[in-house]
């Protein structure tokens, strides 16, 4: 027994230290335009985005369109194909790196002026 | 629906009806009875709501809102059906329904325990009837103003397109009974607080708390299958809000059953158990909550709209009542609760592989919870919020699951009272060469990257472990499988997500129409649109469009059909995908999109006012005249733009009248041929300012103007997601099998435990309060059932 709580102790230590480790790692702040320069790195961005200002390459899937908040604005780059509903999209949350200037986007979450719901409130998506 | 308001409300007197009459009827026994007609009166009452609500959406009653929203003339029966539960009202209202359903058995089965159990159990009942009375499922459509001329509407506005598939019958109402099964536990935890009495709780309660463990776990496995088979992103789950808030209650609830085990047969935990099964229910609430009312809209992909405010209201009230009320019935008893047994191990048991897993578990779920409700915490903090990725769960678990394997594998080998080590290596040693060996076969199919590998084996290890005691037990109890089967489907289960996540391997594969792509050893070509017969020019509209591809190797050719149709009818514009999956017994091959397909092509184009004249290339267009025909707006309404179109290669000008027609899926162009083979068509319009933009495509000697279509798909290869199908059935099946079990322990367990409560020492300062059992039962020799599950022999 004394040999099995000395390895349980270990593992559920190590156990500890690696989920620290891994909230440490993963957690993405929420940012406004204006810290972009400061604080850019791996975070999620929401913007207003400027519909006028979207073009979108059909050869390479590559959406770019400039968005702003109350502190500014800024070019979005998405190289994932043009989200669904993407033109209706009031409010998006960009969530990607600042690099001179542009934002890349890796993930990009739309929120839509919906009047009805998309989903069950069950795990479906 | 006056009807149907009337009977939520007559359900909301009768759940207030029975909660008080219950609360009140120990004074007077008479009122037992009565308390008992409320309840069932509450219980009709709410079938009957869920009946007319049925009936209104196959009846067609589109002057109800939710029936407007949510149905349409065009959806076949079982769809309409299904409607009952694509909304917010509806859903609650299931909860309702279930919650009603298992009342009815409460009652009856709770024999001592039921003035307690049902007036707390009345009081869920009468919330969640008071929030379906402020936000009814039989609210009136809002009369328009202007009203138009048709009123009320004849048709809905429809079932959204991503829930018209068959998971869609079975997901909600099977997670909804695990919902609602959640209830029982909370009001028997709060029941046994209040009485003081927790021997006979454990007993009473513990095919409940294995049942509702039993069906969320269900309800979870069926939702990633509607995940992974229409969704198209690939996975069965994605650690999003809503997910999570279902997930974290499963795991507690698994926590509490095994912390009943531990306090039934080795009277450990006795302190804990109340907290624990009243957890998952206020846990429960919580996420309804998040989910609920906007906290996390930032955060999570499903848009949901808010609640109505005083239903929202109740429903903070209900989290924060029941929140409050556990926990000061729990630190009021916490001093007068007996103490837990000492001790009586030594070496490794099966008491502290339980205890172990109850740590584990609890663990896990107190990530997912913190994780789910971190952007809310650091708001709270006034910091800047914050938010995890979903990666975070997949790397977080890692060394949990390590852990959790080892104890699942040693579990079933242990006997309560301790073995050495040598005793129980001995008995390891099969299922681990087994485990071994799976492990060095996963390796040279090229499954080789170390963590993950170590992983696989493990739960592989525990997957043989239960195996072979249910093997060993097969012949003598099939009734005690239960757990091990439970334990050896989770095995299986994790193994398939772990192997199918880890290894998978996802490739863009964008098709150009006409030219074949080479990708992930195949090579693709897109055939065409089935949407294109009904709607031509936008396939894309057809609610059944399907995309077909074939996809060819040296030695095998096959063909897909991934759906894929936008929804124009909503303003969002919202587009459904439903992937092609093909089925190897050792991988599939997932077929969805990255992107809608995309119509290239660069025609040329010409804005013209009315009576203008101009050229392009060698045409020249005059835009004579706008003409429309039909109702402005409708279906089936043209605006049609007459134009003269010369070229010097023709003989003489011709006159066409290209046009956009409203149909079903939206405004569609359709083109004319011009004598040349090009063809015009009318793309942007302002009626207004009399504006019209021409286009000219498949003009000769410029490809570059024909359209074509560019397919992105995403494509997965998928390694054993067979697993994540086998497992689940697996874990139900046993799940069952201990409730059935366990149900039939009640009897004699109740008995029991009024004989000789559990192995431990009572504290002499506190009496039991209330009657220990209304119904006498014999007192039965503590032999057959309650015998600790007997260990290997």
């Amino acid at each position: 027994m004394k040999l099995g709580s000395i390895v349980a102790l270990v593992l559920v230590i190590a156990g500890i230290a690696f989920t620290v480790r891994a909230f440490i790692t993963n957690t993405s702040p929420y940012v406004k335009v204006n810290q972009l320069e400061t604080r850019g790195q791996h975070v999620h961005l929401p913007l207003k985005p400027l519909h006028d200002t979207a073009q979108f390459d059909v050869k390479t899937m590559t959406l770019t369109f400039e968005g702003e908040d109350e502190t500014g604005r800024v070019k979005v780059v998405y190289p994932k194909g043009k989200p669904n509903n993407f033109e209706a999209a009031t409010q998006v949350v960009a969530i990607g790196s600042y690099k001179d200037g542009v934002f890349y986007a890796e993930e990009m979450l739309v929120k839509c002026p919906s009047k009805y719901q998309g989903d069950t409130q069950t795990a479906q998506r | 629906m006056l009807a149907g308001s009337i009977t939520v409300w007559i359900g909301v007197f009768f759940a207030l009806a029975s909660m008080v009459l219950y609360g009140l009827s120990g004074k007077r026994l008479s009122w037992l009875r009565w308390a008992r007609g409320a309840f069932v009166g509450a219980f009709l009452a709410i079938v009957g709501a869920e009946a007319l609500l049925i009936y209104a959406l196959l009846a067609g009653r589109y002057d109800l809102q939710y029936v407007f929203s949510f149905s349409e003339q065009s959806l076949t029966p079982l769809f309409k059906v299904a409607s009952a539960w694509a909304g917010q009202e509806g859903s609650f209202l299931l909860w309702a329904l279930w919650t009603g359903i298992y009342g009815m058995f409460l009652m009856r089965t709770a024999g001592g325990y039921e003035r307690w159990v049902m007036t707390f159990y009345s009081g869920v009942v009468l919330l969640l009837m008071s929030i379906l009375a402020f936000q009814s499922p039989f609210a009136p459509l809002p009369k328009p103003d202007p009203a138009p001329a048709v009123w009320p509407p004849q048709d809905g506005f429809g079932l959204n397109p991503v829930l018209e598939n068959p998971w869609m019958k079975i997901h909600p109402p099977i997670i909804f009974a695990g919902f609602a099964a959640l209830a029982v536990p909370f009001a028997y935890a709060l029941a046994a607080l209040w009485r003081n009495e927790y021997h006979e709780f454990a007993v009473r309660v513990r095919p409940w708390a294995i049942y509702a463990t039993t069906m969320l776990g269900f309800g979870l496995a069926l939702g990633g299958y509607w995940a992974y088979e229409t969704l198209g992103w690939g996975g069965f789950w994605a650690w999003d809000p809503v997910e999570n808030s279902s997930y974290f209650p499963w795991l507690f609830m698994a926590a509490g059953l095994h912390g009943l085990m531990l306090q039934i047969n080795r009277g450990r935990m006795v302190r804990w158990n109340p907290l624990l099964l009243a957890l998952p229910f206020i846990l429960f609430l919580y996420g309804t909550f998040l989910t609920r009312s906007g906290a996390l809209a930032e955060v999570s992909v499903h848009s949901f709209v808010n609640m109505e405010t005083n239903a929202l209201k109740i429903l903070m009230g209900m989290l924060v009542g029941s929140g409050l009320l556990t926990l000061g019935l729990w630190g009021w008893r916490y001093r007068q609760m007996p103490l837990p047994a000492r001790d009586m191990t030594t070496g490794f048991s099966r008491e502290a592989a339980v205890r172990w897993g109850i740590i584990l578990l609890t663990i896990s779920a107190l990530i997912s919870l913190i994780g789910t409700s971190w952007p809310l915490i650091t708001k709270a903090f006034g910091k800047q919020m914050e938010a995890l990725k979903p990666e975070f769960y997949n790397q977080v678990h890692i060394p949990w699951i390590v852990m959790t394997a080892i104890v699942l594998a040693a579990a079933p080998m242990l006997t309560w009272r301790g073995m050495s080590l040598d005793q129980i290596l001995e008995r390891l040693t099969k299922s681990w060469l087994a485990a071994v060996a799976t492990g060095f076969v996963l390796f040279f199919l090229g499954f080789r990257e170390p963590i993950t590998l170590l992983i696989c084996t493990l739960v592989a290890f525990t997957a043989y472990a239960n195996a072979g005691a249910i093997g060993r037990r097969f012949r003598t109890s099939r009734l005690t499988l239960g757990g091990f089967l439970t334990h050896m489907g989770l095995a299986i289960a994790i193994l398939g997500l772990i192997l199918s996540y880890s290894y998978e391997r996802k490739e863009r594969v964008v098709i150009l129409q006409g030219q074949d792509t080479f990708a992930m050893g195949y090579k693709w070509r897109y055939l065409g649109m089935t949407g294109n017969e009904k709607f031509p020019g936008d396939p894309l509209a057809d609610k059944f469009n399907r995309v077909r591809i074939e996809i060819a190797s040296h030695n095998e050719k096959f063909i897909v059909e991934p759906r894929f149709y936008q929804d124009q009818r909503r303003e969002t514009g919202n587009n459904v995908v439903w992937p092609a999956i093909i089925r190897w017994w050792d991988h599939d091959l997932y077929v969805s999109f990255f992107a809608p397909p995309q119509v290239d092509a660069s025609p040329l184009t010409l804005t013209l006012h009315e009576k203008e004249k101009g050229a392009v290339d060698k045409y020249t267009i005059e835009f004579l005249g706008f003409q429309t025909e039909g109702a402005m707006g409708g279906e089936g309404f043209r605006a049609i733009a007459k134009a003269r179109v010369s070229h010097p290669d023709w003989k003489q000008p011709v006159e066409v009248e290209p046009f956009r027609i409203v149909t079903g899926g939206g405004v569609v162009p359709i083109p004319v041929p011009l004598p040349d083979g090009a063809q015009i068509l009318v793309g942007r319009m302002d009626v207004n300012r009399r504006l019209v933009e021409f286009q000219l495509v498949m003009v000769p000697g410029k490809p570059e103007t024909a359209p074509r279509w560019v397919i992105p798909l995403e494509v997965y290869y998928k390694p054993f997601t067979i697993l994540v199908w086998l497992g689940p059935p697996l874990t139900v099946l046993g799940g069952l099998l201990a409730v059935v079990r366990r149900a039939r322990d009640v009897k004699y367990g109740v008995a029991r435990a009024t004989l000789e409560p559990f192995p431990t020492p009572q504290p002499k300062a506190v009496k039991p309060r209330g009657r220990t059992s209304r119904r006498p039962t014999k007192p039965v020799a503590a032999h057959t059932a309650e015998k600790p599950a007997s260990p290997e022999v």
